[in-house]
């Protein structure tokens, strides 16, 4: 396994080492005083290097420039400390992460180099790396070796991990592109130190936000990657990186463009011209005239000169009139009292510290008030008149207000403050001014708009299951006009449209209206028609605004359309009961749940159920699956390898009538057989690796339902596998994740291009449209639009939600059933048939220690080969357990929420550590017999600092992985609200102790307690038998492993003996 | 007469004022155009012409504004520099008094002055005082120059006004500096005129009174150095020290979320800055610029 680390150079050069977890921690021990620069004893190699980062990378990393950098570490013990991500699978002790105030001391790391031009793209390149991608080729895996359906974390090769710092510089290269797309960035020269000598460069403009967005990064920039270089300069070198990469970004943007034009002149435009051509291509370096460069240099940054205001800027704040309750509505037509009394003031306000702010008034007035002011400016009235006189290049009408000796502010009539907020402030606030406007100025709400009516043509109020409402079923629809989701009455719109005003008091409101828009809406009024569902909720809901002349606001309808549209569909309809031959019961909650599936499935409209993690979505779908009817046809379960057991168990223990079958393995039925095979079955599931290999198959099968678990897997629509299941023809489409999805909404799009294909439009338009508004500029209008689109379609309850929270019980304990791996089953088998053969001719002491080392080796296995075989090699893909793991924990910490983990282990205790950390880029802790109690004192203060996810989930590291033995007692953990244990003891009183870390006094959520078996091995015929206290007595089965001894032979075998079915790979 | 060497090769000079236009005509903006319009409505021909060659190759060692008298010293083709001088009627200060009467009523001339315009009604004030701001023609200008051509303005005067006219586009208050009012004294003035009832007012408040503060000259919207660049943004930032393993490898504090950026078009900043000195390409730079900055804003190549 590498680690990948950074370092940043003078000028935006990137030096990139790796950890290699192959190669010894520490030097060779050597008598006498150590040199001052040693070899870093576990850096990898140059070709090590190479060959691990130029699948990544490509041609860029084979080209790099080698070299050797001195990297100042922390030192403890005459060893450079590792990074947390680092994973020794055979260390004897974990020593890394704990020991404090070691000392640094230099070591040499061999480099591969790359200047800004090669860094920009590489970080990007690593940046993008997602440990959970599901996309990334896989390294060969035993068996099947199915691409693209391997746990979380095998978008790596061969067990490469992105170390934090490189992660924080790519924040720095992301941060350049996003300058350069926003054109904050201004072309420079910088003079050479030869006389005519010179470069050219764009520079970023760091003003306000993005001033505070570099000074965050720069804040935030891990020490690691400042290791090579002189202490003290760390800043200097951010500040030399974002410049460079900067550069470098526009010079891709420009690639392809040349700024000066015909060739270059030769008279006094010489260094322009060659500085244009500079200013595009990856040469920077020009030369011209020393007297023609000195012009470009003075004339540059004369030019330049206004572009990041002072250190006091200007700030205009409009206030709309005094409002009059008595004043009457549409006051703007014409003679009312709106036209006038809207007033933009005048203020000062330090760029610094915006929450000091002066008016201009009290400016010209002078006096203490000022003397905050005065920090920032020698003389505030001056630079109110130069701010004042700035101002009024970019927003002329200004000039009105200057005709007076002290000028606090200007009376605008209506019309003007309309052209401010549509024109003026946007250019003022671009150009660093700052700018406060009223709050229903682009609020939906004061916006004027058009809404829709449908009715549909069913009897109204039936919202029994109703076969002909499908989504090509017809309504009939009329427009209305609104101010938000107000009709506006006929009287009301004729002086609307009377009104000569941009801006109206429309009900007490101000509303912004353009009159040709709202003639075209008057138009649109009188029409009326029908449409297909399909056709109607796209037009209402995602009201295309070029095509229609107002914004679509809202759809009303009656029906079954409406309760779906309200957005509350679920809390509306009646709740369905547990349906027959479901073995079980459902919350309440659930219950809404199953009416809401059941009623999308009678409309032939998609969902995503997207319920918290333990809230039960697979049982939702066992009583969906249970409630169809009997020749509804046959529904299709895909989902990642990882969890087919776990539904294959949940099935037959939920619906036991169901008949499933299991499409998967390299010896499944294909063609006919495969279409005989599934005849009969109710349940097919697979996984989406299969999914998307079979894609002919499974098209050809009439399936009633597809539904798709752990939905993140289809996030990228353009793989494979994403096309592949989105083109499975079905009556009914369900996708099911408990990651909140509305957060990417990239991934949202893909994820509701299968449930409703075609619903958010196709992908360009979605992003141009959605995605670039909300997550580039924050377009909170965008984002509601969205939500209500998607609203709908989307079920997702909160363990927190006041109407879920009192079913929950407050202690919530799951087993969760794990998948071994093709080489975890064959470790599993090998030494099952080796150390069989030896207890059976060994007794006494010895049988009983090989028993109680062939319950350890099992385990080992079921957890991690890795573990097992002691060898170092990488983590990702290899276990069951582990993929179960980073699903669980992807959904606690998108939640914001704690977990502990336990196991028994110390070593695989040590290796979660450092995979996990390396996962989900976050610090894990780990608590080990191996530790002090300061030391544990000050774990367990850490995890529990910041609170609980109540608050910021951000505050203090979310995961901590304790040894059983270590932790399992006396500490208080209650920051955390999920408890998994990884491995088993089998012993009820230790594990409920260990749990208790967590559910005890000051937890104030429900704590959801999950516990690994691994499918078909003696870990799950174990937890069976402490289920059951079957077999043999509860008490000596349930206190540890010792009674295994006490079995026979046969007993032994029937214990250890791998079931049929246990894998699924 | 002049010997033979007055019409030879000029001395060559490191580090003079070298003229920031390069073609055509010096003087960018309406005020210093309307100070050069009135030296070449005398159509002196190659007087001007050697001067504006001599403004640009940067003949003038310094110049220097002061009420009444602008100074240069031009080296020409003798070793010693030659000592020309630009006599403008200076305005007393009742004249002035009357001036700045005027300016404090109305806030548009200080902001657009600090802002560096000299806006078009100025004009019109002084006219209104009876004081024209500009001269009217080159009889009002008293020059002199120590050079021994007989012609005035000789091109060592030309050269000299051709700079004067750049320094009243960099800065407007040198035109009322030549007048007779400095900036700062110009700046003081209008303040108290600004303060209404005047000083006596304020020290009643106990409030420092205006004439307590020193004038100042850095205030305002004085170029700066540019401010281009990652280096000043991230001024003044503590260096983070280098700490314990634990906080060795990560975040030392935790990257807040980022803040929403309002749209704007791409080329905005352009639009901000205006157009750039005539030296390198005036408007058309602005123009090609665009090309750049629209660019910028197009979305990368999609991958999709």
């Amino acid at each position: 396994m590498l680690v990948v680390q950074g370092l940043l150079g003078p000028a935006g050069r990137l030096a990139v080492w790796a950890e290699d977890s192959t190669l010894p921690s520490a030097p060779p021990r050597r008598p006498g005083r150590p040199p001052r620069r040693r070899p870093h004893p576990f850096a990898a190699g140059h070709e090590t290097l190479v060959a691990a980062l130029s699948p990544l990378l490509g041609p860029v990393a084979v080209k790099a420039v080698t070299g050797s950098t001195a990297v100042r570490l922390p030192t403890v013990a005459g060893a450079p400390v590792e990074s947390p991500e680092l994973v020794r699978t055979q260390s004897d002790a974990p020593t890394t992460g704990l020991a404090r105030d070691g000392g640094h001391a230099d070591w040499l790391v061999s480099t591969l180099e790359f200047d800004a031009d090669e860094a920009l793209p590489v970080l990007c390149t690593l940046h993008d790396v997602d440990p959970a991608a599901d996309t990334a080729p896989s390294h060969g895996l035993p068996g099947d070796g199915l691409p693209g359906d391997v746990a979380p974390g095998d978008g790596l090769p061969g067990g490469l991990v992105i170390g934090a710092g490189v992660r924080h510089l790519a924040l720095f290269a992301g941060f350049a592109a996003e300058l350069v797309a926003r054109g904050r960035v201004l072309p420079a020269v910088r003079p050479g130190a030869a006389p005519g000598s010179a470069t050219a460069c764009w520079l970023p403009l760091l003003t306000g936000v993005d001033q505070r967005r570099a000074r965050s990064l720069a804040l935030a920039t891990p020490a690691a990657a400042l290791a090579a270089g002189a202490p003290g300069t760390g800043h200097r070198r951010v500040a030399e990186a974002l410049d460079a990469l900067t550069d470098a970004a526009a010079r891709a943007a420009l690639h392809g463009v040349r700024l000066a034009e015909g060739r270059a002149r030769s008279g006094p435009l010489a260094a322009r011209d060659a500085w244009l051509t500079a200013l595009t291509g990856p040469r920077r370096d020009f030369t011209a005239p020393v007297a023609a460069l000195d012009t470009l240099v003075a004339e540059l940054e004369h030019w330049q000169r206004d572009a990041a205001g002072g250190p006091v800027r200007a700030l205009f704040r409009l206030r709309e009139p005094e409002s009059d309750p008595a004043a009457p509505d549409l006051a703007a037509d014409g003679d009312g009292d709106g036209t006038v009394g809207w007033r933009l003031e005048f203020a000062l306000q330090a760029t610094a510290e915006p929450s000091l702010l002066v008016d201009a008034a009290a400016i010209w007035r002078g006096g203490r008030q000022l003397q905050p002011l005065t920090r920032h400016t020698a003389d505030p009235q001056e630079t109110l008149l130069a701010e004042l006189g700035r101002a009024s290049r970019l927003w002329p009408a200004i000039d009105d207000a200057l005709r007076t000796a002290t000028p606090d502010g200007m009376d605008l009539d209506v019309a003007a403050a309309h052209r401010f907020l549509r024109d003026g402030a946007p250019a003022l606030h671009a150009a660093g001014f700052g700018v406060l406007l009223p709050s229903w100025w682009r609020r939906p709400t004061a916006r004027l708009g058009a809404r829709l009516r449908a009715s549909s043509r069913t009897a109204p109020g039936t919202v029994a299951v109703d076969r002909d409402f499908g989504t090509s079923a017809l309504v009939d629809y009329r427009w209305e006009v609104a101010l938000g989701d107000q009709p506006l009455t006929e009287q009301e719109l004729r002086d609307l449209a009377r009104a000569k005003s941009p801006l109206v008091r429309l009900r007490g409101e101000w509303v912004e209206v353009d009159p040709t828009r709202l003639a075209a809406g008057l138009k649109l009024l009188r029409s009326g028609g029908e449409l297909t569902v399909t056709d109607l909720l796209r037009v209402a809901l995602d009201g295309d605004d070029d095509a229609l002349p107002l914004p679509v606001l809202g759809i009303d309808a009656d029906g079954a359309l409406g309760d779906l549209l309200s957005g509350e569909v679920e809390r509306r309809l009646t709740p369905v009961a547990e349906p027959a031959g479901f073995q079980g019961r459902l919350r309440p909650y659930q219950q809404r749940g199953l009416a809401w599936l059941r009623f999308l499935d009678s409309l032939g409209l998609g969902g995503v159920l997207a319920d918290d993690m333990g809230l039960g979505k697979t049982v939702q779908l066992l009583a969906l699956l249970a409630a169809d009817e009997p020749d509804a046809g046959p529904t299709l379960l895909i989902c990642p390898m990882s969890l087919v057991g776990n539904w294959q168990r949940e099935a037959a223990r939920f619906v036991p009538d169901l008949t499933v079958h299991v499409h998967h393995g390299a010896d499944r039925p294909r063609g006919p057989e495969f279409v005989a095979a599934v005849t009969g079955a109710r349940l097919v599931v697979t996984t989406y690796a299969v999914a998307a290999r079979d894609a002919a198959d499974l098209a050809g099968v009439g399936w009633h339902r597809i539904m798709v678990d752990e939905a993140q897997a289809i996030k990228n629509a353009a793989t494979r596998q994403a096309v592949a299941v989105r083109s499975l023809p079905a009556r009914h489409r369900v996708a099911i994740t408990g990651t909140p999805v509305e957060n990417r909404l990239a991934d949202l799009w893909s994820i509701m291009e299968f449930a409703n294909p075609g619903l958010l439009g196709g992908a360009a338009t979605f992003r141009r449209r959605y995605a670039e508004p909300v997550e580039r500029h924050g377009d909170a209008e965008a984002a509601q639009r969205l939500r209500r689109i998607t609203g709908p379609f989307v079920l997702r309850r909160l363990k927190t939600d006041t109407s879920i929270i009192s079913d929950l019980p407050a202690k919530l304990e799951m087993e969760v059933v794990c998948n071994l791996t093709a080489e975890q089953a064959s470790l599993y088998q090998a030494v099952v048939d080796d150390m069989m053969g030896r207890i059976e001719s060994s007794d006494g002491v010895e049988r009983r220690g090989l028993v109680l080392a062939t319950m350890t080796k099992l385990k080992q296995i079921c957890n991690h080969p890795a573990q097992f075989l002691r060898d170092g090699s990488h983590l990702a893909g290899r276990s069951g357990k582990l993929a179960r793991l980073t699903g669980i924990l992807d959904e606690v910490l998108a939640a914001g929420e704690k977990a502990l983990l336990f196991t028994q282990y110390a070593e695989f205790g040590a290796m979660l550590r450092g995979y996990l950390s390396a996962y989900t880029g976050r610090e894990v802790l780990f608590l080990h017999g191996g530790l002090g109690k300061a030391d544990r004192d000050d774990l367990v203060a850490r995890f529990q600092a910041g609170g609980d996810a109540d608050g910021d989930g951000r505050a203090g590291p979310p995961l901590f992985v304790l040894s059983l033995k270590a932790g399992g007692t006396g500490l208080t953990l209650t920051a955390a609200n999920h408890v998994v244990h990884v491995d088993r003891w089998w012993n009820p009183a230790v594990e409920d102790q260990a749990t208790d870390r967590a559910f005890r006094i000051g937890q104030r959520r429900a704590v959801q307690v999950r516990k690994f078996v691994c499918a078909g091995t003696v870990e799950e015929k174990i937890a069976a038998m402490v289920a059951d206290k079957r077999g043999l007595a509860a008490t000596v089965v349930g206190s540890g492993e010792q009674w295994l001894t006490e079995l026979s032979t046969a007993q032994l075998r029937e214990l250890f003996t791998l079931e049929a079915g246990a894998v699924v790979e | 007469m002049s010997s033979f060497a007055d019409f030879g090769r000029p001395w060559r000079v490191d580090g003079g004022l070298r003229a920031r236009s390069t073609r055509g005509a010096i003087g960018q903006s309406w005020w210093s155009r309307r100070f050069v319009d009135v030296l070449e409505s005398f159509a002196l021909g190659t007087r001007l012409t050697r001067g504006r060659s001599y403004a640009r190759a940067g003949q003038v060692l310094a110049l220097t504004v002061a009420p009444g008298v602008v100074t240069a010293q031009v080296q020409g083709s003798r070793p010693r520099p030659y000592q020309a001088r630009i006599g403008l009627r200076r305005y007393g200060d009742a004249v002035w008094r009357r001036i700045e009467g005027t300016l404090a009523g109305q806030a548009l001339y200080s902001a657009r002055l600090l802002a560096g315009d000299l806006p078009p009604e100025l004009e019109q004030v002084f006219v209104a005082a009876g004081a024209p701001l500009f001269p009217a023609g080159v009889d009002e200008l008293a020059m002199s120059c120590s050079c021994p051509d007989t012609a005035v303005p000789c091109k060592h005067l030309a050269a000299t006004c051709y700079l004067l006219a750049e320094e009243f586009d960099t800065d407007p208050f040198q035109i009322l500096h030549w007048r007779g009012r400095d900036r700062a004294t110009l700046l003081r003035q209008l303040r108290l005129a600004r303060g209404g009832d005047g000083p006596s007012a304020r020290g009643d408040g106990g409030a420092p009174s205006a004439d307590a503060v020193p004038p100042s000259t850095d205030s305002g919207a004085l170029p700066v150095r540019s401010p281009v660049g990652a280096g000043p943004a991230l001024a003044g930032l503590s260096e983070p020290v280098a700490t314990s393993d634990a906080g060795f490898w990560r975040a030392p504090v935790p990257l807040p979320d980022r803040e929403p950026v309002l749209p704007a078009r791409a080329d905005l900043l352009l639009r901000q800055l205006g157009a750039p000195s005539p030296a390198i390409g005036g408007p058309g730079l602005a123009t090609v610029l665009g090309r750049a900055y629209r660019r910028f804003a197009e979305p990368a190549p999609a991958d999709d």
